[in-house]
């Protein structure tokens, strides 16, 4: 089995309570935009969970960083990361990401696969969803007649 | 362990590009050949690029990292001391499975860096010698390309017509003829028409997550049916775990594990080594006897020693229109060698050639790309987004690496892969002279960028995803005393032992590696066959 089937177990790990607090973190890292959805209704938080739960490491990574982000919302504000105001979250993920760095980018890898893999995101921003090969696409033959001036540049290499 | 009572002519260890350009030469010619792979056949329908999810594989199993995908037949490398990460991918075809396909040759000063520019050494053979081979290996693979590049001696016509360069391409040449810098559609083995019973690329992009129509021709697709069909004998699921030698200190086969793990022995009257600038010397470096106690052919002291790979700049501009940038094969578009041979003004020795890549999907734009850096997140995200996906024009400058010693592959401690044999570590760093031409690199590709008209360009000074090319570390050169293999890749220790990877390379030129890899293995190919009666003197 190869990591990729194995991400896509859905090896969840998560307590009801922390998903719903990752849920509530990617929809930071990739907002509601014009027509396309924001990365906890488009399912980024279950792929994240996916990834991580593969090794006990990364599923270690993943809950200390959640535990980071509660603990900085709380000293900062007092209350719980969901409770906080746009701004107040996207200023303790700010300080998150400067002091956790490993746990972040993991989090920025995995949130961004997730959301721009789903079909339907792909489709609402007008992207390919179908698979690249075999059909492809079509592109014109190259022109020779654009090298004349290269050509006429002369000789760009030593004799050896 | 089962002793195998067959002797074959020659082993071979790696159906690489190597192992299958030299496999086919000599099976072609009615010798004994036995191939010995650790991974299997590709299966093209099963490549990601076939299903709708394919980038999720580049970050799991189709990873470049074998540290990463972690399949049963990968190795582990430790690479706690390098900047570059060593990509590879066992299988038939070997890396090219998951290669980009660009085909340039070396060229002719690159043979000879220490008389034109007093570093490092010269090749014992030259860009002339090589020359019949490349053009064989060019017939034998089908290269799209144009006849006539002013940064190349005159060469045949190509087996197919350049790639088309599409809207993006065009874009960057309007950059290149305002600076009045050489450019040229890259050399690219992949079928732009059908050739030699292969169809024609259809534009799907990510050769690097398989070729499903068999247009790119790795290996596995060009010499390895032909090489079966003439009798060679290739096996699968075999792990070499050590080349093994006779009391006469020639070498006489290999011990691998087979599909079972069962332990093997193979008997051979020569030896090739064909499993890439890693793998061949863990092999040897791996292979100790009473009579090669720090390791086979190692009496230079250079096995492992001098790895080379090619650093890698990129610069991604930025345009405001739609440059349709994700269709077309990802690494085959223009190249320059505007930048490729010395130049002493610039305060460093060689250079390094332009290529431009498209661009792969939605997941790569959104984490950076060849940037390695992800797009913001938060309120201006969407924003980057759009603003890159199919509007970026990506340029790599690939640098020639020069030869030092403290650059190596040594033997990892403590780390073996699945079946208990010792692994492979990397301690490389980037010199001063690499340094300072990937920073020369970058000012003129956002000077070729602007000149293009982006609206911004972005760059990454040391791609640390670059390690590609794995070469060096079994050089070539006419003196036992800093060399490991003559000019025909023949052990100066073994003489019945030959390499055929890029381990032979003694310098690294400022070009891609796989058609003079190629080259250098049909070369020992025909020297194997008219010395096939005398290969122990």
């Amino acid at each position: 089995m190869t990591t990729h089937d194995r991400a896509h177990e859905r090896s969840l790990f998560l307590s009801p309570q922390q998903r719903k607090l990752l849920a509530d973190v990617v929809d930071q890292l990739i907002p509601l935009g014009d027509g396309v959805p924001g990365a906890g209704e488009a399912g980024a938080a279950e792929h994240v969970e996916g990834i991580a739960g593969i090794t006990p490491a990364s599923r270690a990574v993943l809950i200390g960083g959640l535990k980071a982000i509660e603990a900085n919302s709380g000293r900062r504000h007092g209350t719980g990361f969901v409770d906080l105001s746009d701004s107040q979250k996207v200023d303790v993920l700010r300080e998150v990401e400067s002091q956790h760095a490993r746990f972040f980018a993991a989090l920025i890898r995995d949130s961004y696969a997730g959301y721009y893999s789903n079909p339907a995101v792909l489709d609402a921003k007008g992207l390919p969803v179908s698979a690249p090969q075999p059909n492809g696409y079509e592109i014109e033959p190259f022109d020779p007649t654009l090298l004349d001036s290269v050509r006429a540049r002369g000789k760009k290499y030593r004799d050896a | 362990m089962s002793e195998r009572t067959d002797i074959v002519d020659v082993l071979v260890i790696g159906a690489g590009m190597s192992g299958g350009a030299f496999t086919w030469s000599l099976a072609s010619a009615g010798i004994g050949v036995m191939c010995l792979e650790q991974g299997g056949w590709p299966i093209p329908s099963l490549y990601p690029s076939t299903r709708a999810d394919w980038e999720l594989h580049l970050y799991s199993d189709y990873h470049f990292d074998p540290n990463v995908r972690g399949l049963p037949e990968d190795y582990p490398i430790n690479t706690e001391d390098t900047p570059i990460t060593p990509f590879m991918y066992n299988a038939v075809g070997g890396s090219a499975v998951h290669w980009g396909a660009h085909f340039p040759r070396m060229r002719p000063s690159d043979f000879r860096v220490k008389t034109l520019d007093g570093v490092a050494d010269d090749w014992p053979l030259t860009y002339y010698d090589l020359e019949p081979f490349f053009d064989l290996n060019d017939r034998m693979t089908g290269v799209a390309g144009l006849a006539g590049n002013p940064a190349y001696p005159p060469m045949p016509p190509r087996q197919t017509p350049p790639l088309g360069i599409g809207k993006q391409g065009n874009k960057l040449v309007e950059g290149f003829e305002r600076l009045g810098w050489h450019w040229w559609p890259a050399e690219s083995a992949i079928n732009s028409a059908p050739y030699d019973g292969r169809p024609a690329c259809t534009y799907g992009g990510p050769c690097v997550t398989g070729c499903s129509v068999a247009a790119k021709s790795s290996a596995d697709v060009t010499y390895w049916p032909k090489a079966i069909s003439s009798g060679a004998v290739l096996k699968t699921s075999a792990r070499v775990a050590e080349v093994t030698v006779g009391s006469d200190g020639l070498a006489n086969g290999a011990v691998y594990y087979d599909a079972h793990g069962a332990v093997q022995r193979q008997k051979a009257r020569a030896v090739v080594m064909a499993a890439n600038g890693i793998g061949t010397p863990r092999l040897l470096l791996n292979s100790r006897s009473a009579l090669f106690p720090d390791g086979l052919a190692n009496g230079s002291g250079l096995v492992g020693k001098n790895l080379m790979f090619h650093p890698v700049a990129a610069t991604v501009g930025i345009f405001d229109e739609d440059l349709e940038a994700h269709k077309g094969p990802l690494a085959c578009s223009i190249t320059s060698y505007e930048h490729c041979e010395t130049n002493a003004a610039r305060g460093f020795v060689r250079g390094y050639q332009l290529q431009s890549n498209r661009q792969l999907g939605p997941v790569n734009t959104a984490l950076g790309g060849p940037l390695e850096q992800p797009i913001p997140w938060g309120a201006a995200h969407h924003e980057s987004f759009d603003a890159r996906f199919g509007k970026i024009i990506p340029l790599a400058a690939l640098g020639e690496d020069l030869p030092e010693l403290h650059n190596e592959v040594a033997l990892g401690p403590n780390l073996t892969d699945g079946h208990g044999i010792p692994a492979p570590k990397v301690n490389y760093t980037m010199s001063d002279n690499s340094i300072k031409m990937m920073d020369d690199a970058v000012a003129r590709m956002e000077e070729v960028m602007n000149a293009a008209g982006a609206v911004r360009a972005l760059s990454n000074r040391t791609l640390q995803g670059a390690g590609w090319h794995l070469l060096g570390t079994a050089r070539m050169g006419s003196d036992p005393r800093a060399s490991v293999v003559d000019e025909f890749g023949r052990a100066h220790d073994v003489k019945n032992l030959f390499v055929i990877d890029g381990s032979l390379f003694v310098t690294s030129g400022a070009v891609n590696p796989t058609s003079t890899i190629q080259a250098l293995a049909l070369r020992t190919a025909e020297f194997v066959k008219r010395n096939a009666r005398n290969l122990t003197q």
